[in-house]
């Protein structure tokens, strides 16, 4: 148990009496950038979801550090695990500092206010991602790429040991792409936090993870090192489409190039 | 991302708008042409008269009404209309009257044409009535649809006095044939109204009670038919400066007045009401409450109607409230 | 958007305004009793002593009428506005008010359907208009919760159902205000809401049911913030979302069935009282539950205070004032924000 945040173990689960998942197991280790990736509609976002307990896991299906996943309580779970969604529109007028503090809920006395050592974290986490310049800024006012790291400065400050991602990165452009992951990747490798990240940019997937799995229609197909599950084979097979396969000089992870005609 | 929402809003509205434009003119003028034809439509109200005949009014419209021969077939959509057709001894003539007009007893064996806001056009059709009459809680578009299907219609409303009463009368009486009745009646009247106002006492302060508690204070105020009985039964009424029956608790209070007249509340009987009047707060701290100076004798439709029965409706109010000075 | 150092500044001037209005209250009125015997009778306490300056009526009036009507307004100004804080939350919608699950087309629904049934009517006991409005409030909320599938189901789901409901209970109304057409007026007066009736013991019932259930939502000030994200996210930062909204719609429900059914059906305040507190203040809750609790006490108190004063004899409906004042001052800020953000 020490080895791995998370434990998947015989996880069922059907949508509208059509099963998605059939006795998946997997586990993800600690310390890793953990990727998963797959077609659309091969239960990704599913599988996150089950995680936040918005899709309850079948009894015993999840286990993280204390047991079972449903054992938990909500506080003592966002210690745990924290989530930043693909995109959420914020429609009030917050300011960056205060929608970085929600992160420090979990950690909060119930009749405090928030304590010169949660101050602290925010700052750190505002610090981390490079917007402590924009923090009294109303968030509806950010960009796209702006506001994503505020998500991420949020689940920072929520000092979790993992942070679960739904591709974070999908909306923005390359710049923002790049300084993202590379963030993700020195908490990683600084042992702050183990990442699990839904990405679809197999290149991405490929430049930065230690672990990634691979799902097909609720299934894992493959799971391990970039270069043993991005395979050219593989990836046509599971995405259906042909692909090129370069490796640059002594390099082991591929740089994924989809034939577009 | 919320700024660029309400930019693009903005420029698709100004898109409709330029077609906008185009379908409002047209349709702006059909509506108005439509709106205004009833205007242009509008018949002829008035029966062209060239003869003088004795069954001959000016209604509370001022439209002369005039019929060739006594009315046989009468409909009355007003209480108070059914009794003093009743009163002026043609009660008989009566074929048709409203679910309200119970007095006297004896119309309750009259078909019912529906009630006073929307009586049915088709009954009243169906029987076949030389004359409708009706006052002044009768709605335009009653008396407009009763026109239309080639009814003769008398509007008889001439104000909520006593006088306007004895107007009422001799216009009913006139237009029915009997005039000589309606002095009758009128003279009983009058003669009801004498022997109360022969009563000495000094004018009390007096509240009447049309409704109260949950659902707001209603009274007699100034421009109603009770006020006017209630002044010539030789009382003050409190809410002689109010209009249109509202009124506020606290000046209830504020007056306290001698005598409170309480008819029964609709649906429940005269001891059950005073019994939840005199039990509500702010009500239970009046004066006349705590000194059971409350009039419940008076029934309602004695003293709200505007009919023969009015100069009773006099007496009998002045009578109370000398027994409960004495 | 003020700026966040002169908040203080502006509750303690919506207090002081609070105050001022309040007192005003107190010495206007159709009853014609000058500033100088209120202010005696206010001296000489709530038990009468002879005085040449007032009399025996003119000191009921003051203590037994428009004291306690005063404190109820106050009440349901506050019960409204937080109310509609803690609905605009839940809904993530600054256009929901404390009526959209219900509460008031029930409330309604109930009172002409017992006028109809001759069970509530002419003035019969003083409780039994509140309880079957209260027992009409909480059925047709129940019954939105079971349909639309209860907490599980998104807040839209919820709102939807009730938006359906509203219109079936509001056309049955409707239905039994025509059959029972000489009963009209009174339905129609109660549901335009008024404080005419109130007195010192429904004050307490009303206000100690109500304040009580509020109390709690003072202190979920940061759920009340994170609510406004997404279920995910809320989750994911440790809110549970699914009891918090229950205590939250459970706790606010009740305040404001119990007032509407002391009180009738008071609109606008809760939507706008919180809605213009958010575009000054900013959505933060720890704010806006107290300037909600400010403004809506103002606004009623008055409302109120139009209402008995405007036409003299007459009393207008307090939810007209509510609506014909408050709807325009709501219209001037959103054209100026919109300006801004522009």
């Amino acid at each position: 148990m020490e080895k791995n945040v998370a434990t998947i173990e015989n996880l069922n689960w059907s949508y509208r009496n059509k099963p998605l998942f059939t006795n998946l197991s997997t586990a993800f280790p600690k310390d890793a950038f953990i990727s998963i990736i797959g077609p659309n509609g091969s239960g990704k976002t599913t599988l996150l979801r089950h995680f936040l307990r918005i899709l309850p896991p079948n009894k015993g299906a999840i286990l993280l550090e204390k047991g079972d996943l449903l054992a938990y309580s909500q506080r003592e779970l966002a210690k745990y695990l924290s989530y930043v969604p693909q995109t959420s529109r914020l429609e009030y007028d917050f300011s960056v500092y205060e929608c970085v503090a929600m992160g420090r809920y979990a950690h909060e006395k119930r009749l405090a206010n928030l304590t010169m050592r949660d101050h602290k974290i925010i700052g750190e986490a505002l610090e981390v991602v490079k917007l402590s310049h924009l923090k009294e800024r109303v968030a509806t006012e950010l960009s796209g790429g702006e506001y994503q790291r505020v998500l991420i400065a949020r689940a920072l400050a929520q000092q979790s040991k993992v942070i679960l991602l739904d591709e974070p990165v999908s909306h923005l452009d390359v710049h923002h792409q790049r300084e993202i992951l590379s963030l993700l990747s020195s908490l990683v490798k600084n042992r702050i936090a183990t990442v699990v990240c839904v990405l679809h940019d197999l290149n991405a997937v490929s430049a930065f993870s230690d672990l990634v799995i691979m799902l097909d229609k609720g299934n894992i197909v493959a799971e391990g090192s970039v270069e043993t599950v991005l395979t050219k084979e593989r990836i046509e097979e599971v995405y259906k489409v042909e692909v090129d396969l370069h490796y640059a000089k002594d390099a082991k992870a591929p740089l994924v190039i989809p034939k577009w005609r | 991302m919320y700024r660029s929402g309400v930019q693009s809003h903005a420029q698709t509205q100004d898109y409709e708008e330029c077609g906008m434009q185009r379908i409002r003119i047209p349709f702006l003028i059909i509506v108005i042409t439509i709106t205004l034809f009833p205007l242009f439509a509008t018949g002829q109200k008035e029966a062209v008269v060239s003869e003088q005949s004795p069954y001959s009014i000016t209604d509370s419209r001022g439209v002369v009404i005039t019929l060739k021969e006594a009315p046989q077939r009468i409909v009355s959509l007003s209480p108070n209309l059914t009794e003093i057709l009743f009163a002026l001894g043609i009660g008989d003539k009566v074929v048709g009257r409203t679910e309200y007009c119970d007095y006297p007893v004896e119309a309750s064996d009259i078909p019912t044409v529906g009630d006073l806001f929307s009586p049915s056009i088709e009954k009243i059709l169906s029987l076949e009535p030389d004359l409708v009459v009706i006052g002044n809680l009768g709605q335009a578009q009653t008396i407009d649809a009763l026109e239309r299907s080639g009814l003769t219609v008398a509007f008889i409303d001439e104000g909520e006095t006593l006088e306007g009463t004895s107007r009422l009368i001799t216009k009913v009486g006139t237009l029915t044939g009997v005039p000589e009745k309606a002095l009758e009646v009128n003279q009983a009247i009058d003669d009801s109204v004498k022997k109360a106002q022969s009563f000495s006492f000094d004018p009390p302060t007096v509240y009447y009670v049309a409704g109260f508690g949950e659902w707001g204070d209603f009274t007699a105020t100034g421009d109603t038919y009770l006020h006017d009985i209630i002044t010539t039964a030789g009382a003050i009424n409190i809410a002689s400066d109010a209009v249109n029956w509202g009124y506020q608790v606290e000046l209830i209070l504020a007056h306290d007045p001698d005598i409170i007249i309480l008819p029964a509340l609709w649906g429940s009987t005269s001891e059950e009401t005073k019994r939840i009047f005199t039990t509500t707060p702010p009500y239970n701290t009046l004066t006349a409450v705590k000194e059971d100076r409350i009039i419940t004798s008076v029934e309602n439709s004695i003293i709200e109607r505007q009919g023969p029965r009015s100069g009773q409706a006099v007496l009998l109010l002045a009578q109370a409230i000398a027994n409960i000075l004495r | 958007m003020l700026n966040r150092k002169l908040y203080p500044l502006f509750w303690v001037t919506l207090l002081a305004l609070l105050v001022v209005v309040t007192l005003a209250s107190l010495a206007v009125g159709p009853a014609g009793i000058t500033i100088k015997q209120t202010v005696a009778i206010i001296k000489d306490g709530p038990t009468y002593q002879m005085n040449a300056t007032f009399t025996n009526a003119q000191h009921r009036i003051i203590w037994s009428l428009r004291l306690p009507r005063i404190l109820t307004a106050l009440v349901a100004g506050i019960v409204l506005a937080v109310s509609g804080m803690v609905y605009q939350a839940l809904f993530r919608n600054p256009m929901a008010d404390p009526y959209v699950l219900g509460i008031s087309s029930g409330a309604a629904f109930a009172v002409a359907l017992g006028i109809y049934l001759g069970l509530v009517g002419g003035a019969t006991g003083v409780y039994q208009v509140p309880l079957a409005a209260f027992l009409g409030s909480a059925g047709a909320t129940w019954a939105i919760f079971i349909l639309s599938g209860g907490v599980r189901r998104s807040p839209t789901m919820l709102l939807l159902t009730g938006i359906a409901l509203n219109f079936l209970l509001s056309a049955l109304m409707s239905l039994f205000m025509y059959l029972n057409r000489s009963q009209l007026h009174s339905i129609m007066q109660w549901t335009l809401g008024s404080f005419s009736t109130a007195n010192w013991e429904k004050l307490l019932i009303m206000g100690s049911i109500s304040l009580l259930a509020l109390l709690p939502i003072g202190f979920l000030n940061r759920e009340l913030d994170i609510l406004l994200l997404d279920d995910a996210s809320a989750l994911s930062v440790g809110v549970s979302v699914r009891t918090i909204r229950l205590i939250l719609l459970g706790l606010s429900t009740l305040a404001t069935s119990v007032t509407v059914a002391f009180c009738g059906i008071i609109g606008f305040v809760g939507l706008m009282v919180p809605h213009i507190m958010r575009l000054i203040v900013g959505p933060k809750h720890k704010n806006l539950f107290l300037f909600s609790l400010l403004g809506g006490a103002l606004m009623m108190v008055t409302a109120d205070t139009l209402a008995r004063v405007l036409m003299g004899t007459t009393e207008l409906p307090v939810g007209i004032i509510t609506a014909i004042g408050g709807a325009p001052l709501f219209i001037i800020l959103l054209v100026r924000r919109k300006r801004e953000t522009m």
